[in-house]
């Protein structure tokens, strides 16, 4: 469930990339990436992680002398995942430093900074600055993050280049999901080609826009055929989260344990069921 | 031969389970590799210990 959902939540991955060194490992050394160091670390830290079996462990903010600095649930939502990674570098100021590389970063290179960072605000005052069609989308899909969707489109007008096309029918397109306009939304992400970097992201979006039109059978086919037709990314992990999440009847939470219930095979518990599937 | 050894190198790698994850989060491995670039960069670990097990297929 972290994969297909904090984890693959682009603020989320953003900022630990760019502030934390992410690590996972199987507490059970034995496992397919199971690390006796990383074992003996953690477990020095949280002795209640030592034990032959142990409840679901949270994500951990460590230092790298071994202290637990913060923490968030497993089943936590990629807001509180987020909030956490934000609190524990707002405590800890030190692990929040700009390098020396990040010191020297201008215009587009310093916004993008300021997106991983989670300054909006100041990633758009730097691409007002800048002029070009990169900047332009850039300040664009700042705008669209903002939800100030007049104001994105407007920028993305001024985006000449066609390498960028894909990239701006999908960002135009965020407008009509904020704003429940299904039609609006299957219609505008229809045309993406398979080719496209964008294209798993619109074919999520695209069978959304199907189940909440009511089309949800159509919507469960829609997501298959594009599993079937994709290398794994983090749009594909949502869109099987999405898709187990239609096919569980009990709702909630279930174990994708179930035979077929996962398109990708996946095993174990899902956590909650995706949010997107909530009615708008 | 050359070819040979940095052909099964990268083929191992394509089969780590770390590869596999496609989440888009730069994962360190192994842990004392990702120890060490916290100490140096000054950055915070992120760790997720998982306690259900883990397979050759990155199913986590």
């Amino acid at each position: 469930m972290l994969r297909a959902g904090p984890f693959s939540d682009e603020r989320i991955v953003r900022l630990a990339n760019r502030r934390f060194v992410p690590f996972f490992f199987d507490l059970d050394s034995g496992g397919a990436v199971g690390d006796k160091d990383a074992r003996a670390f953690v477990v020095k830290a949280r002795k209640n992680l030592g034990g032959g079996s142990v409840s679901t462990p949270p994500i951990l903010f460590m230092n790298a002398d071994g202290e637990v600095l913060g923490e968030a649930d497993n089943y936590a939502t990629a807001d509180q995942v987020y909030a956490a990674m934000k609190k524990v570098l707002e405590k800890h100021p030190d692990f929040a430093k700009e390098s020396d590389a990040e010191t020297k970063l201008t215009g587009l290179g310093r916004a993008e900074l300021l997106v991983d960072l989670g300054d909006l605000g100041g990633a758009r005052t730097v691409l007002e600055k800048e002029t070009g069609a990169k900047a332009a989308y850039a300040l664009g899909r700042v705008l669209r993050m903002q939800k100030e969707f007049d104001a994105a489109d407007k920028a993305f007008e001024k985006v000449d280049d066609k390498d960028l096309a894909d990239d701006v029918v999908v960002e135009k397109a965020y407008r009509h999901w904020a704003a429940g306009d299904f039609e609006k939304l299957r219609d505008a992400l229809k045309d993406v080609p398979k080719e496209s970097n964008r294209w798993t992201e619109a074919r999520y979006y695209g069978g959304l826009a199907l189940y909440h039109l009511g089309e949800k059978e159509k919507a469960c086919d829609f997501w298959k055929e594009t599993i079937k037709a994709s290398k794994q990314d983090a749009w594909v992990y949502r869109t099987d989260w999405a898709y187990c999440g239609v096919k569980d009847k009990a709702g909630g939470s279930f174990s994708s344990d179930k035979k077929g219930s996962s398109c990708l095979g996946r095993i174990g518990y899902m956590g909650a069921k995706n949010p997107d599937l909530k009615k708008k | 031969m050359k070819i040979a050894l940095l052909l099964l190198v990268l083929h191992a790698q394509d089969e780590s389970p770390v590869c596999k994850d496609k989440t888009g989060l730069a994962w360190t491995h192994p842990f004392t590799d990702a120890q060490k670039k916290a100490k140096e960069s000054g950055r915070l670990l992120m760790i997720k210990p998982i306690a259900f097990g883990t397979d050759d297929a990155g199913g986590w």
